[in-house]
């Protein structure tokens, strides 16, 4: 047979390239835009809001959705309010799961898989929607006078960026709007703010940048950012 | 059902003078798609789509280098064609820094008259079905405001088209190749479909007979009109080399080439309704990045002629004909 008989060292070659090329891809010819670099005053308002959705968040930690119970429990935000999604709790006494009121320490998380979305009201019109993750942990905890002091770290996606935060002895009183104390710590890029919590409707937000240090006030009720 | 609907632009609107499918429904479907988007958004969305069928028209151009001095030769029959689609183009983005909302938001959004950025993202035509894309207002590095977009036409790996195809050669080592479809009407509304493509070859088997292998060079040129919407244009000069045993041939080349697709349509603006003062007429012309390939195919001669190759550029395009003739 004819065909057998090839032997030439071209066709030998040529069938070799064939070989080498057959599951070649195309390259990306789609857009991908980077999205713009950060200043400072973004990453100020992105933590700014950060914290406030954590301030408004925070004290659901106080909502006893099961009482007399030790089972684990949750809260999912009711359809048309400021959350979607479900944030889970887990009340300790010690390292023994206990009742809401008998916890010394309680635990507040978004389950694996699974996050929030906030949708923070800025005014009537203007809403600023983010989606978080977190794991918290609240030592020491009291139901009556409602107070926990909260640590633990989260995720949050402001849909085309995204940071981690740390949040670092927040102190949450059931009886007031805002964290009495404490500190959030937001990390974005290569670029990381402290968010200061002092027990008012404002806090402070602190970037320290090549160019030095910047300070700026988020108003946790309407999340202005000033300078 | 959805995956036919890609035929839109390739498969179907080439076919549909061959088999008389109702043409308008695919050219409606990205056409009622772009009418709910800007030209920007646009321009991401079609982007695999002008690069991949352009790259198709200048495949399957030839399946051997050899052509007779002064023995006639005709061939016809159908070229298929299929560019992959790169996994990250099933999406796109598209970021416009400072830039006035007021061109893109509604009037009622309470950012309309502030400056920032813009973010264009979700699937391309050839992305999910099933998701839609998104446009969010950025200021200050937050979205303060987002409109839900379009979703993909149709969810594919791969851009196809096929063309039908006839040669004649034979003539002083020349072959003329034509690739054509009669006009056809698509609608009042669209307009005709049209696809013209023409090209010459010469080899060097008759200057050059001692030579182990044929050599050829050429070109070709084509054009695709679907009505009003889409013209798309592509060109490719090429040479190549070939060998033969038997029944069987090997054959490879390079082509330096270039593509360019217009399409037009009306963006429907906030009311979203067609025919009033809110409508802006849409031009987008873009060139296709592929400016060279490399092509290694084979092809076997069992009375018709069947051929297989592979087109690696910037894109990689697979190409598979039939061919009847002598």
């Amino acid at each position: 047979m004819k065909f057998a008989k090839i032997g030439s060292p071209i066709l030998l070659l040529l069938a070799a390239a064939l070989w080498l090329v057959v599951g070649c891809e195309s390259e990306s010819v789609a857009p991908h835009d980077e999205l713009p670099e950060l200043t400072a005053s973004d990453v100020a308002a992105q933590a700014g809001y950060t914290a406030a959705t954590i301030s408004q968040v925070g004290p659901y930690i106080f909502e006893d959705l099961t009482p007399g119970t030790k089972d684990p429990y949750s809260y999912s935000f009711p359809e048309g309010g400021d959350g979607e999604g479900t944030v889970y709790f887990d009340c300790f006494l010690g390292a023994v799961p206990s009742t809401y009121e008998d916890a010394d320490n309680v635990d507040m998380y978004t389950a694996t898989d699974e996050n929030i979305t906030f949708n923070f009201e800025l005014d009537d019109e203007n809403v600023v929607s983010m989606v978080l993750t977190f794991n918290l942990h609240a030592e020491p905890f009291n139901d009556d006078p409602p107070t926990a002091t909260v640590t633990g770290s989260g995720t949050i996606d402001f849909g085309s960026y995204a940071g981690d935060f740390e949040i670092d002895q927040v102190v949450l009183d059931g009886s007031e709007e805002h964290p009495e104390d404490g500190e959030l710590i937001f990390t974005i890029d290569d670029m990381t703010a402290t968010v200061t919590y002092d027990g008012d409707n404002t806090a402070t937000v602190t970037i320290t940048t090549d160019d030095g240090t910047e300070t700026y006030s988020i108003n946790l009720d309407t999340g202005e950012i000033t300078s | 059902m959805k995956r036919f609907k890609l035929v839109m632009l390739s498969v179907a609107m080439l076919a549909v003078a061959i088999t008389n499918i109702p043409g308008e429904t695919y050219a409606e479907d990205l056409e009622g798609l772009l009418q709910d988007v800007g030209e920007a958004y646009a321009e991401g969305y079609i982007a695999p789509f002008v690069e991949g069928f352009g790259t198709n028209l200048n495949s399957g151009l030839y399946s051997t280098a050899s052509i007779p001095v002064s023995r006639l030769t005709f061939s016809f029959g159908i070229k298929a064609m299929a560019t992959s689609i790169h996994e990250d183009d099933k999406t796109f983005r598209r970021v416009l820094a400072d830039v006035d909302f007021a061109d893109y938001l509604d009037d009622t959004d309470p950012n309309y008259l502030m400056n920032g950025t813009i973010v264009m993202s979700g699937p391309t035509v050839f992305g999910s079905d099933e998701t839609d894309g998104r446009l969010t207002a950025v200021l200050n590095g937050v979205p303060v405001s987002e409109i839900s977009t379009i979703p993909g036409l149709v969810d594919l790996d791969y851009t196809p088209t096929a063309v039908p195809e006839i040669s004649i050669g034979g003539i002083a080592s020349l072959r003329a190749t034509v690739r054509y479809l009669p006009s056809v009407k698509i609608n009042d509304d669209y307009g005709e479909t049209s696809f013209l493509g023409y090209g010459l070859q010469y080899s060097s088997d008759g200057i050059l007979p001692l030579l182990p292998v044929s050599i050829m060079a050429g070109f070709f040129k084509q054009k695709l009109e679907v009505g009003d919407i889409v013209e798309t244009n592509a060109t490719s000069m090429f040479v190549a080399v070939s060998k033969s045993a038997g029944i069987a041939t090997i054959y490879g080349g390079m082509a330096k080439e270039s593509s360019d697709m217009t399409v037009t349509y009306t963006y429907l603006g906030e009311d979203e309704v067609e025919g009033t003062a809110d409508d802006v007429p849409i031009l987008i012309e873009m060139d296709g990045s592929q400016g060279s390939r490399f092509t290694l195919g084979g092809s076997l001669d069992l009375g018709m002629k069947l051929n297989a190759e592979i087109g690696v550029g910037k894109l990689a395009t697979y190409s598979a004909g039939v061919m009847f003739g002598f």
